[in-house]
């Protein structure tokens, strides 16, 4: 992590999981995690399907009965999550436009009521900054699966978070997002926010995060992207019986 | 400033125990009212010289009551007019049931009616298996109640006095309704 590429002291939390066991009815989602999300980072977790990273998401959002300690140590008074999600469940019929959305997402006021005067700036700018703006009248269901993972981007800016929880953000994005999604990850980092990063493109993690953790049920490297990145330690965490490996 | 949040493990525990808790404190809050300011209403406890218009008469009786308090409106009225009391031939005449003779009477008791000079209407039973022999004692005006007395046994002799105490001396009872809890609520006694 390059701290001094920081303006100031980092805004976001550290994170500290400490223990955490996670079993759904009798099957074991998480066993015995523990690692450290630094302030300030970008922390990239990655893994096969089903190891569990959504899991470890929703937990850090408070919506699973985990076992085990998981702290979010908060260096101001100001303490926003956003949260990005893969997808978004919708009906493609549904007659909800993208300013709808934002406005169902991020003001109190029913959304056909249209945009409050309170958040329309807010919400100009973040659409804004993923380039949707020109297209805020579409309908959800008449986006592409790009514009609407930029949709979904732009109402986690809203407001403006201390600590963002991305799972797959880059999966449904199309090249131009991507762009778009690499210049909010730089700007995260100058502004010091935690961001906590659930990606499949390996590529895409060795570029452009602070530290990467492999995730398969258990922890099994937690490490900068260009030690843990090594053929073996994928190998091992993309096998199917990756348990009967050492850890790494 | 900072601060360490910790992530509580989501689960419905805590949730349940909140709303066992306030469930609890709505029934302890309810109990509480209806302790300090419920009423017993359905506890009219009737004297025991009088005798309950709605349990303890027999059917006979209960017709003949309800018409007495029919015709004691019309009297009353008929007082206002004439400024006397109606006789009983006059109202047998204008057909008011009890005084007028029919079948109907006949099947509840014959009762035989005579006007008491000390202001009431007395009804001899013929029958008193049937119903009791009654007394229908006038207020002093025109505006006060009706006042019913029945009396069983077959030696119905003429009240010479219709105050309470002589009238329950001599073995009358007094009919009174009350509007409670058991006129919808099936009660036994």
């Amino acid at each position: 992590m390059t701290a001094a590429a920081h303006l100031d002291a980092p805004s976001g939390p550290r994170i500290e999981f400490a223990g955490i066991d996670l079993t759904l009815g009798r099957t074991r989602i998480l066993e015995q995690v523990s690692f450290n999300v630094a302030a300030g980072s970008v922390h990239a977790i990655v893994g096969p399907n089903g190891g569990g990273k959504s899991s470890l998401i929703k937990t850090l959002l408070g919506q699973m009965p985990h076992q085990g300690q998981l702290t979010l140590h908060w260096p101001s008074a100001l303490e926003v999550i956003g949260y990005v999600p893969q997808a978004l469940e919708f009906d493609r019929g549904l007659p909800m436009t993208v300013d709808d959305f934002m406005a169902a997402m991020c003001q109190r006021r029913p959304a056909f009521l249209g945009l409050s005067r309170r958040v329309q700036p807010a919400i100009d700018a973040a659409l804004a900054r993923v380039g949707m703006l020109d297209k805020r009248k579409r309908r959800m269901g008449a986006l592409s699966g790009g514009e609407r993972q930029r949709v979904l981007l732009a109402q986690g800016l809203i407001p403006e978070p201390q600590l963002l929880v991305l799972d797959e953000p880059m999966s449904a994005l199309d090249e131009a997002g991507i762009q778009v999604f690499e210049q909010l990850l730089h700007s995260w980092r100058q502004s010091g926010t935690t961001v906590l990063w659930i990606e499949h493109d390996l590529q895409a993690v060795l570029r452009l995060a602070d530290r990467v953790t492999g995730l398969s049920r258990q922890v099994l490297f937690d490490a900068p992207p260009v030690q843990a990145l090594t053929p073996e330690r994928l190998l091992s965490l993309f096998s199917v019986h990756p348990r009967s490996e050492s850890l790494a | 400033m900072s601060r360490a949040q910790v992530v509580r493990p989501a689960g419905a525990g805590h949730e349940t125990l909140y709303v066992l808790l306030v469930s609890l404190l709505i029934v302890i809050l309810a109990a509480t009212v209806v302790m300090l300011r419920g009423e017993r209403e359905d506890e009219q406890a009737i004297a025991s010289h009088q005798i309950d218009a709605r349990r303890d008469l027999t059917a006979a009786e209960q017709g003949l009551y309800t018409d007495l308090r029919v015709a004691f409106d019309e009297i009353q009225l008929l007082r206002e007019e004439t400024a006397a009391v109606p006789s009983v031939q006059a109202l047998a005449d204008e057909g008011l049931p009890p005084f007028v003779v029919d079948a109907g009477s006949q099947s509840r008791g014959s009762h035989q009616w005579s006007w008491l000079e000390t202001g009431a209407y007395l009804g001899r039973s013929q029958a008193p298996q049937v119903a009791g022999s009654l007394l229908l004692i006038l207020p002093g005006d025109s505006s006060g109640q009706a006042d019913v007395w029945l009396r069983r046994d077959s030696a119905a002799v003429t009240p010479d006095d219709l105050g309470h105490a002589a009238l329950i001396a001599a073995g009358w009872q007094q009919v009174v309704s009350h509007y409670d809890a058991g006129v919808t609520r099936e009660h036994r006694h």
